[in-house]
This record gives C-alpha cells, sequence and structure tokens, in this order.
C-alpha cells in the first residue's frame, strides 16, 4: 500500500461516481449533451486512472507494454469528451475544429495500435524503478521514442489552441457567467494541459525522472468543469423553482381578475383586428340574456347590436383610439339583448398591440351593465326638473304677490305717461281748433305722445316680464342692470314711501349667468324688505344704500338700510319659509330669494350695521365665459 | 278775469306731465308757470300773485300734502287743485278739510282740469276780495278813538244809547255823538251794516 494505490482508485472512484450522477443527470434535462459528455469524460478519466494504477505496479516490461498502449484508448475517449464537452459547454468551441481533431486524435490511436510498442515508444527495453514523491517507486521505462510521438505533440499543441480559442471567445461575452465559466474551466484545463505538457518536455529532455502519472491532472479538470456544471443544475434547479413560483402567482393573479371581473360584474373583450373577431367573456352572454359562456363573435356581427342611435360615437371613439388620437377608449352605448330590450353598457379598453407602423392589431377591455345607473339618473333627471318646475312656479307666485303689494305705484307709474299723453292730445286738439295752419307746435306735440306711449309700454314691459311664468332661462345678464331696473320699477313707490335708494355701482362689472327676471325678483325683494324696514324711522333715515361690487369671481349686491335692524338670532331664520316680521307677510320673499340664489350658485344672507340697521347681500358667480373671456 | 292776470301755476316732479299740462293751459289761453319741485316753486312763491296752483301728489322730498301745509303756514290764499295717480278717499278728505280747491285724478280730462282751475280762480278771486275787504274794515277801524272803538263794542253787542251811556259813566247825548262818529269813520251807512263790518274785522260785541 502506498498513497498512489489508495489515491488512484478513490480517483477512479470518484470519476465513476461523477459518471453515474451526470449520466442520470443527462438523461433527465433537456441539456442533456453537456452532461453525457462530461459522464463520458469522468468515464474515461477513471479508466485512465485504473490503468496508471496497474502501470505502477507492472513487473514485466510486457506487462507494462501492453498497458501504455492500451492507456490510449481511455485517453483517447476522456480527450475527445474533453474536447465536446468544452464545445458544448461553452457553446463557442469552433465545431470543424472539434471535429477535426476528433478526426487526428482517432488516427493517433490508429497509429498507437499499428506502429512499435505504442505511439510514444518505438520499444522498451527496460523498467526502472524510480522513486516518486512520499518514498513509492514506481517504474519508468528505457524505451527508444516512436517518431510518431511528435504527431501526438502535435494534437496536444491543437487541443491547447482549441480550449484557448473556445475560452477567449467565452470571456469575450463579458458577463459575469460567461467569465467566470471561462476562468474557472478553461483556465484550469489550459493550465493543468501546460502543466501536463511541462512535465512531458522536462521528463522527455532528461531534466527529470517522473514516472507517467497524469491521472491527477486530468482528474483536476474534470472537477473544474464539474463544478462548474453542477452549478448550473443548481442555478436551473432555482430557476425553476422561481418560475414555479411565478406560475403560481400568476395563476393566483389571473384567478384573481376573474374574481374581480366576476364581483364587478365586468365582461371582457379581446378584439384581434386582423381576424376581426372578438372574443367575450362570459358575463357577456349573462348581459345580453344568454346562456353564460366566452363567444367569439365577429366584430360586424357585435357591431349590429349597438343601438343605432349611440353607433356613431361609439364609432367616432373607437376610431380616435385605433388612430392613437386617444389613449383610451370610453364609451356609453346601448346594446339589443336576446329578448330585444336594450340595456346600457359602459365599454372601456385600450390598444394592446400595434404593428410597426402603428397600425393596431389588438383592443382589449372591460363592458360593464349600466343600466340600472342609467335609469337612476333618468328618474334623478325628471326630479331635478319637477322641482326645478316648483321653484319656478313657487317663484313666480312670490313675484306676483310682490307686486300686489307695490302694485298702486306700478298703476301710478303708468298713469303718468298717460296723462302726459292726454294732455298733449287735448292741447294739440286747442292748437289746431285756433290755428289749423300752425303745426309747429302739433308736431312737437306728437313727439311727446310718442315718447311718452313708448314710456308706458316700457313699464308694462316690464311688468310682463316679472309676472312671466315661463321656465327659468339662464342668459348672461348685467347685474347692474337688474338694479337700476328694479329701482326704475320701484320710483313711485319709493316717492310715495318717502324712501330715498343711494346707489354706489361698481361700473364695468363682467356679466353673471342667470335668469334675469328671477335676479330681479330677488333684488325687489330686497329693496322692497328694505323699504319696510325704514317705514318707521326719521326722515333722514328712510333711506337705502344699494352696492354692487366684484369680489372673488363673484357679483356681490349688497341693500343696507337704516332701519331698526334685525335681532342676532333671526338673521338666519327670516331665510327660512312662513318666517316674517311683517303685520301682513307672507314669509316667503326671502325663502324664495335664497332658492334662487342658491340655484343660480350664490350665496344671501343678513348682516347687522356697526351704525344701525341690516345689510343684504347676495352673491352670483360670474359667468364661465366672461372669466374665460378677460383671462 | 281781473287783472293783474291770474296765473296758474303747476308743480309736478315728471316733466312730461309737467310739460303736457303747460301745453294744454297754455293752449287754453291760460298764464302758466310749470316748477318741477315743490321747492322749486316755494323759492319763486309771491304770496300775493292771483291765481291758482295745480299741485301733483306724489313727489320726491316734499310731497304735495307737505306743500300745501307749508303754503297754509305762509297764510297764502293761492286755491290748490291736487292731480294724483290714484286718489285714495282718506287724502282726497283730508286735502279738503285742509281747504283744496278740487281733487282731480289723473290722467285728467282737459274740461274738467280748466273747470277746476276757473272755480279755483273764481275762489281766489273771493279769497283775495273777503281779504281785501277785511284789510279795509281793519284801516276804518283803527282810525277810531279808544273811547269811540268802546262804544262800537257796545253798539255791536245791541245795547241802546242809554244802556251803553250808563255802562261808560256818561250821558246818552255824549254817546250818540261818539255813534255818529264810528258810522261816519267806518263808512257804515245803517247800524246793520256796522254789525256786518265789526264781524268781518272779528269785533265782538261787549255784553256786560
Amino acid at each position: 500500500m502506498n498513497w498512489i494505490t489508495v489515491a488512484w482508485p478513490m480517483i477512479a472512484g470518484t470519476c465513476f461516481t461523477l459518471a453515474a450522477l451526470h449520466l442520470m443527470i443527462g438523461f433527465k434535462r433537456h441539456d442533456k449533451q453537456a452532461h453525457l459528455l462530461y459522464a463520458t469524460f469522468a468515464a474515461g478519466v477513471a479508466c485512465f486512472a485504473l490503468f496508471e494504477l496497474q502501470m505502477t505496479q507492472a513487473a514485466t516490461v510486457d506487462e507494462f507494454g501492453f498497458l501504455q498502449r492500451w492507456i490510449h484508448l481511455p485517453a483517447y475517449v476522456l480527450i475527445v469528451a474533453s474536447i465536446w464537452s468544452i464545445h458544448f459547454f461553452f457553446g463557442t468551441g469552433s465545431a470543424r475544429f472539434a471535429w477535426a481533431l476528433t478526426g487526428f486524435y482517432a488516427l493517433l490511436l490508429a497509429i498507437n495500435f499499428s506502429t512499435g510498442a505504442s505511439i510514444n515508444y518505438q520499444r522498451i527495453d527496460a523498467l526502472r524503478p524510480v522513486e516518486v514523491w512520499g518514498g513509492v517507486k514506481v517504474p519508468i521505462v528505457d524505451a527508444v521514442v516512436n517518431p510518431w510521438s511528435r504527431l501526438e505533440a502535435l494534437a496536444f499543441v491543437l487541443w491547447i489552441l482549441f480550449i484557448a480559442q473556445a475560452t477567449v471567445r467565452l470571456w469575450r461575452r463579458g458577463d459575469r457567467d460567461s467569465r467566470r465559466k471561462a476562468a474557472l474551466v478553461g483556465g484550469s484545463f489550459l493550465f493543468l494541459g501546460l502543466v501536463g505538457a511541462s512535465i512531458a518536455q522536462l521528463r522527455h529532455e532528461g531534466i527529470i525522472d517522473f514516472p507517467y502519472l497524469r491521472a491527477w491532472l486530468v482528474f483536476a479538470g474534470l472537477l473544474a468543469l464539474g463544478y462548474e456544471l453542477s452549478s448550473d443544475v443548481f442555478r436551473a434547479t432555482e430557476l425553476a423553482r422561481q418560475v414555479h413560483v411565478t406560475e403560481a402567482d400568476a395563476r393566483e393573479q389571473a384567478e384573481r381578475l376573474r374574481l374581480a371581473l366576476t364581483g364587478a360584474r365586468l365582461a371582457l373583450w379581446d378584439w384581434d383586428l386582423q381576424a376581426g373577431t372578438v372574443y367575450l367573456s362570459d358575463r357577456w352572454q349573462e348581459m345580453v340574456g344568454g346562456f353564460p359562456q366566452p363567444i367569439v363573435i365577429t366584430f360586424r356581427a357585435l357591431a349590429t347590436l349597438v343601438h343605432p342611435d349611440d353607433f356613431p360615437e361609439l364609432r367616432r371613439r373607437l376610431r380616435e383610439v385605433l388612430k392613437d388620437r386617444s389613449p383610451e377608449y370610453e364609451v356609453e352605448h346601448r346594446v339589443r339583448t336576446m329578448s330585444g330590450n336594450w340595456v346600457w353598457i359602459h365599454s372601456r379598453g385600450e390598444v394592446v398591440a400595434r404593428d410597426p407602423n402603428g397600425r393596431a392589431l389588438r383592443m382589449s377591455g372591460v363592458n360593464e351593465d349600466i343600466t340600472e345607473r342609467k335609469q337612476a339618473e333618468a328618474r334623478f333627471r325628471q326630479n331635478e326638473a319637477e322641482m326645478a318646475q316648483q321653484r319656478s312656479e313657487l317663484a313666480h307666485l312670490s313675484r306676483a304677490a310682490m307686486l300686489g303689494e307695490i302694485s298702486g305705484s306700478l298703476a301710478h307709474e303708468l298713469n303718468q305717461p298717460l296723462a302726459a299723453i292726454l294732455s298733449n292730445a287735448q292741447a294739440a286738439q286747442r292748437f289746431l281748433a285756433q290755428d289749423p295752419g300752425d303745426l309747429r307746435e302739433v308736431r312737437a306735440i306728437l313727439q311727446d305722445i310718442v315718447d311718452d306711449d313708448k314710456r308706458a309700454g316700457e313699464v308694462i314691459r316690464r311688468l310682463r316680464a316679472l309676472l312671466r311664468k315661463e321656465g327659468i332661462e339662464h342668459h348672461p345678464v348685467d347685474v347692474n342692470e337688474v338694479v337700476l331696473d328694479v329701482l326704475r320699477i320701484m320710483r313711485s313707490d319709493l316717492v310715495n314711501r318717502n324712501v330715498s335708494v343711494a346707489t354706489q355701482l361698481e361700473p364695468a362689472l363682467p356679466q353673471v349667468t342667470g335668469d334675469r327676471v328671477q335676479l330681479q325678483q330677488v333684488m325687489l325683494n330686497l329693496v322692497i324688505n328694505g323699504c319696510d324696514a325704514v317705514a318707521a324711522a326719521r326722515a333722514q333715515d328712510r333711506q337705502l344704500t344699494v352696492r354692487t361690487a366684484l369680489i372673488d369671481g363673484h357679483i356681490e349686491v349688497a341693500v343696507a338700510d337704516r332701519g331698526n335692524g334685525i335681532g342676532p338670532a333671526d338673521l338666519e331664520r327670516v331665510f327660512e319659509p312662513f318666517v316674517t316680521t311683517k303685520a301682513d307677510g307672507m314669509g316667503l320673499g326671502l325663502a324664495v330669494c335664497r332658492t334662487i340664489v342658491t340655484a343660480h350658485a350664490g350665496r344671501i344672507w343678513a348682516a347687522r350695521n356697526a351704525d344701525g340697521g341690516t345689510t343684504f347681500r347676495f352673491t352670483v358667480p360670474v359667468s364661465r365665459a366672461q372669466i374665460t373671456a378677460s383671462a | 278775469m281781473s287783472d293783474p292776470k291770474e296765473i296758474v301755476f303747476v308743480v309736478d316732479d315728471d316733466p312730461s306731465v309737467l310739460k303736457g299740462l303747460r301745453r294744454l293751459l297754455a293752449a287754453a289761453g291760460l298764464e302758466v308757470a310749470g316748477f318741477e319741485s315743490p321747492q322749486q316753486f316755494l323759492e319763486r312763491f309771491d304770496p300775493g300773485a292771483p291765481g291758482c296752483l295745480v299741485l301733483d301728489l306724489a313727489m320726491p322730498g316734499l310731497n304735495g300734502m307737505e306743500l300745501q301745509q307749508e303754503l297754509a303756514a305762509r297764510s297764502s290764499t293761492l286755491p290748490i287743485v291736487f292731480l294724483t295717480g290714484h286718489g285714495d278717499v282718506p287724502t282726497s278728505v283730508q286735502a279738503m278739510k285742509r281747504g283744496a280747491a278740487d281733487f282731480l285724478t289723473k290722467p285728467v280730462d282737459d274740461k274738467d282740469l280748466l273747470a277746476a282751475i276757473r272755480n279755483a280762480f273764481e275762489k281766489g278771486r273771493a279769497l283775495r276780495m273777503a281779504q281785501a275787504e277785511t284789510a279795509e274794515i281793519g284801516r276804518r277801524l283803527a282810525t277810531l278813538t279808544p273811547r269811540e272803538r268802546e262804544v262800537l263794542q257796545h253798539i255791536v253787542a245791541g245795547k241802546r244809547n242809554k244802556q251803553v251811556a250808563g255802562e261808560l259813566g256818561t250821558v246818552e247825548k255824549t254817546v250818540k255823538v261818539h255813534r255818529a262818529r264810528v258810522m261816519e269813520k267806518m263808512q257804515a251807512r245803517s247800524l246793520a251794516e256796522l254789525v256786518r263790518l265789526a264781524e268781518r274785522a272779528g269785533i265782538r260785541g261787549t255784553l256786560d
């Protein structure tokens, strides 16, 4: 027993184990070539080691010669296996080079068995034991060198070149994995090869006496390659595990999506524009009244189900998305069900694939049944319309009541021009009776009659506008005009009540959008209330101040009186219906005012003045067109 | 109509109504002066001017009724014809009580207006005449001596000369002389006329 008889069988055993292992792995994996080649490589190394072990124990020249010739067989196996292992494992070796080397080594093998004692020796003269490391004696030969052995040296150089080329190419790929492989496997192959070559050369030159022991070199190369190969297996296994996890995730996500779609009652659609077909998930069938199952339908057939009134809009939106003018397709349309009813569908989607020219290839999205929502909206709109109608009627009634309050002075307002007309007309009659030829005065009189008649007409027009019972109309309105109009209507009433009105109107106010009559009604209400508030006041306090101003995008109108004022507790209550401080009031005026102002997106409120009396204010937002126009 | 020329003063805050009224009255041959506010009228007002006032009831600042009171305070005799858009009864009654000549509603017919104005002129004239008479009587009374004035008061009370003499502590003959002087100074042709003049002058007889 010496270390060689211990180590070499162990090398062989390990190699056989590796060979068996990779044989098994190789049959189970898709990269089987690398593993099968590796198994062959390992088996070759194992046999090679066993041959070497036998050679160290050869007693006779014949025995040694026999072994020395036949060791070339496992040597051939392992060298060819090493070439193809590198070729497949690196993926960078030249296949032609590999085939050429395989052929070349086959040639060498043929030479080995047909000339001299082997390709190395012409003949072996004697065995000479030499002591190697650890005091072990191993036989070496005294022999005549076979001239063909030069070819073997050449083959070895070519092998080195092949390995070097494959290694350099792999290194140049530049990624971490490739470089590590190149350094570890290629590097060790080259290093070990060069070590082996150096030992052979030194022995050949007679510098050292060293037996023919190379199993450890090839074993080391085998281990280096094996290490990398199993790293690949581990990595692949890890990757497979991750893939498995990802697949499980994907399945879970798909399941979640399905649940979400079911929960949200959404139907999935997927339109293949090239084929012209649309895939619709089972929920779609449920929506249009069929057995729930996914279907594939042509786009044309699907389009015929869409309500003709909705189709143009749908087509327009679709076109925008397909031409990439809009990122998302979203439209609400009706679809005919199996039973011939219409259901409302809210459809959303986007283009998910385009060809290199930007033409849409695939679109997908979801459909939602929004029929109930649409019905609710319709009911809501109807309620709104009814409420608006009621508001409008209430406003009208309140307006009529208010005009009743000031009807006396309105009659006076109409009486004035009528009185002037009568006097003028009768004056004209007299002039004509006295001097029919003098028409100058009569002409002037007629002009005045025309003017007064127009004035009377204007009074009636204003009255009629206020008593109009039409729906609310929203137009651009000049708030200052509203204020002045109301003061004109109220003129006689103010005179009768002996109330003076001072105006501070901000000039050139932007217009608001609103109903002129309703805004006049609010203003009329505030002025009449103001008059009532100062009715009992001293003469110098029988005064109202009307101001308009632009504040924060709103027109604010303020009507300030110098009356007794409203108690702090009543400042808000006066806007409630049927709350009044007047003996003969219904208590609806300010409630209606609040309704009107709120409908105009404004606010109305009352505040006590520091110097006595009350100020009522209301705001109306400046119309949007005005804001953009001034911006 | 008599001199000086009677003038119709028209006060109406509505310029077109004022203009129409002025035209109508001018066409009817009347002298017209128009004012757009009571204040303007008061600034130019001559208490002695004959004529009448056509006054709009409802005006800002000083209204028709207030102007009437103001004129009364200045002891004007100018008769007032009120014009109003809506003649409510309480206001017209109050105006008439305070001596308004008439109360018309707008639009007013020319005949009604001219008739009212004529009546007002009439009334104005009567007032002026009465005023003039009272002034004349006053002037005559001023010529009486205190004793003669005492005698006048007793005579107006219907006492006889003898009674008067007794009251005054004198003789009947002296009373007769005084009485003749009073009759002469007062330019009374009879006892009845003397009593009437005394009444107009606001002299009451002394009974006790």
